[in-house]
């Protein structure tokens, strides 16, 4: 499950999965819809990302702006999310399909500055994991 | 959008109320807050004062936290948040920056006026959006190597005039002459460096634009004169920052003061507010990191002038110089910086973080660049692409009040999703031609929707306010000609 709210002239993402990697998945799919149509990009190639973080807050936020960092530093587009692993709730391994962006073919709509911890909330019940962020645009 | 504000706000007079001591806990000063009864609405509105009394809660912070007229929810600090701290015992915050570090604008004249760019003014505006890179997703086309990005973070403007994309007399047209002291590029990530490395000279997306604007009212004709400017004179402003690479720098230094707060025990109601101690070896480096990221801003910003003079110079064939394109000033307002101010009758050096918010400084300030020294630092606030923006001059009763600070916008009033559905079905590009005779070229999709006029306050009131209250003093009114987004 992946919803847009309010957030002033931000970016504010809810993602729901049955556990944290899933909610992950559609978080990476939230991000990229923002950008763009993400029936543009192939999953032609892997990368693999790795961050750790004090707490699954921390290593969460590190992810995703590391996913950024991939699409704005490293000029590469994920598809989607392979696989992910949480270790001892703050390190992450995820392993992302995509291409390199192809600008005849992907048509960035805007930047996201980053995913900031500003009202950041990782909630688990019976039915699964929500996260809720906010991106600075 | 964040919550309505619950917390209690006293009237302390007709242009400011008081955040009390208390309202939330841990707060070790009041807040005040900069506005008009009218614009005081919009601040009940959302969660903006719970902000401000957080900022009260930080170590070490001097005076009160304060607020400006323009002021809407930010990231743990509100934008247009103004906070001094001790040197000694006080913090340095980058989310008291925010993560487009040295995000800030310009205005350069033209001699050109009214009658010789409005028959022409689409053309103008194509060829700006054609010269203009907006750097999203690519680069632009100036290529950083390793060495020459450490020049940029060190020399700031100066690297841009000696590369022949800027003019030496602009220098003396930009706050601190578009540099500040401190910057170490070994304080700057490798990742941050990618970031920077292709994006000088490249508008970015969201707020940011190139504008083209004509005086439309002056109200002090003699400060106008100094500037060069009359009515119905062309002038252009630039709205961008430090890019991608000081977004990284910010978000780098958010993690190492995740590991400051616990190694100092610093308590926080918001762990965006996540600070270090101006003394400690956390608080020293980001400071050096923000200067490299401040400097890049200003040379970025002085190479999207060249672009547009570069494009002026093709529409009206002749050479910028001839055109009269020079800079008026350049303004930063996301920056934390050391400055002196008198606190209780005694200069203290303190570190002056502004999120959201432009230096004032009154004639006669030892930081007014020479040029302006006798009239005050010119002050330039942006309103939205459909109604005006100001020019104004620093003024005394800032110093006195808010650190020399003053509002640096007109501060967003709708969320970009109530944006949209207000702009559900329509073509605000055509109403802006049709109503208003603004042409606008956006590259993203949504970004006119989402930047719509009435998606920001009435930048008219937050200015009065800004004069009214006696933190700045309005010169000039400019009206967009038309606007270039991101």
């Amino acid at each position: 499950m992946l919803e847009e709210y309010e957030a002033s002239g931000d970016l504010g993402l809810r993602v729901r999965g049955s556990d944290i990697s899933a909610a992950l998945a559609s978080a990476v799919q939230g991000i990229v819809s923002a950008l763009l149509s993400p029936d543009t990009i192939r999953g032609t190639e892997s990368r693999v990302v790795e961050v750790e973080g004090r707490d699954t807050e921390e290593a969460v936020v590190n992810f995703l702006n590391e996913v950024l960092f991939l699409i704005f530093g490293s000029r590469w587009l994920p598809k989607h999310l392979e696989t992910i692993r949480l270790r001892r709730g703050c390190q992450l391994s995820a392993r992302l399909v995509g291409e390199p962006i192809d600008f005849t073919r992907h048509h960035i709509e805007r930047e996201i500055k980053a995913v900031t911890y500003h009202n950041l909330s990782i909630s688990e019940d019976q039915s699964g994991v929500t996260i809720d962020f906010l991106c600075d645009l | 959008m964040s919550p309505k504000n619950t917390i209690p706000l006293e009237q302390i007079d007709a242009w400011r109320v008081r955040v009390p001591k208390g309202a939330v806990p841990g707060m070790r000063t009041d807040g005040i807050i900069h506005v008009s009864s009218r614009l005081l609405a919009h601040v009940r509105e959302d969660n903006t004062p719970v902000q401000v009394a957080n900022v009260a809660t930080l170590p070490g912070i001097v005076g009160s936290s304060l607020a400006m007229p323009d002021i809407h929810w930010g990231y743990g600090f509100p934008i247009g948040g103004v906070a001094a701290f001790d040197i000694e015992e006080g913090i340095i915050s980058p989310g008291g920056v925010g993560y487009d570090i040295n995000c800030g604008v310009n205005l350069m004249r033209t001699d050109l006026f009214l009658p010789d760019v409005k028959p022409i003014v689409e053309r103008v505006i194509d060829t700006l959006f054609d010269n203009i890179p907006a750097g999203v997703g690519t680069g632009g086309p100036i290529r950083l190597s390793k060495k020459e990005i450490d020049k940029v973070m060190v020399q700031g403007a100066r690297w841009v005039v000696e590369h022949g994309y800027g003019w030496e007399i602009d220098l003396a047209h930009m706050e601190g002459s578009g540099y500040l002291k401190g910057a170490d590029p070994d304080m700057v990530s490798d990742k941050a460096r990618q970031r920077g490395e292709d994006q000088l000279g490249t508008l970015g997306s969201g707020n940011h634009f190139v504008e083209v604007q004509v005086v439309e009212e002056i109200y002090d004709e003699q400060i106008a004169k100094v500037f060069g400017l009359a009515k119905n004179q062309i002038c252009v402003m630039i709205h961008s920052g430090s890019r991608g690479f000081g977004y990284r720098i910010c978000e780098d230094y958010l993690a190492v003061m995740q590991d400051a707060v616990r190694e100092y025990g610093i308590s926080l109601p918001d762990r965006q507010l996540a600070c270090a101690p101006l003394e400690s070896k956390q608080g020293k480096r980001y400071f050096k990191a923000m200067c490299a990221a401040a400097n890049y801003g200003w040379a970025n910003r002085l190479v999207l002038v060249h672009w547009a003079r570069k494009a002026f110079s093709d529409v009206f064939d002749q050479k910028p110089e001839q055109l009269g394109m020079r800079l008026i000033y350049d303004v930063t307002h996301n920056i934390a910086r050391m400055e002196t101010h008198l606190v209780n009758g005694r200069p203290r050096k303190l570190c002056v973080h502004r999120k959201g918010a432009t230096r004032s400084l009154p004639a006669g300030h030892s930081d007014v660049p020479e040029v302006y020294r006798h009239i005050g630092a010119p002050v330039l606030i942006p309103g939205d692409m459909g109604r005006a923006s100001y020019l104004l001059v620093g003024a005394e009763k800032a110093v006195t009040e808010t650190f020399a600070s003053t509002c640096h916008g007109a501060g967003r009033f709708q969320s970009r999703h109530a944006a949209i559905r207000a702009t559900k079905g329509r073509h605000i590009d055509e109403e802006l031609r049709a109503e208003r005779g603004i042409i606008v070229r956006a590259r993203g999709r949504h970004t006119l929707a989402e930047e719509y006029p009435e998606a920001y306050k009435n930048v008219d009131e937050v200015v009065e306010t800004a004069h009214q209250a006696g933190l700045s003093h309005k010169v000039l009114r400019l009206r967009p000609l038309g606007a270039v987004k991101g």
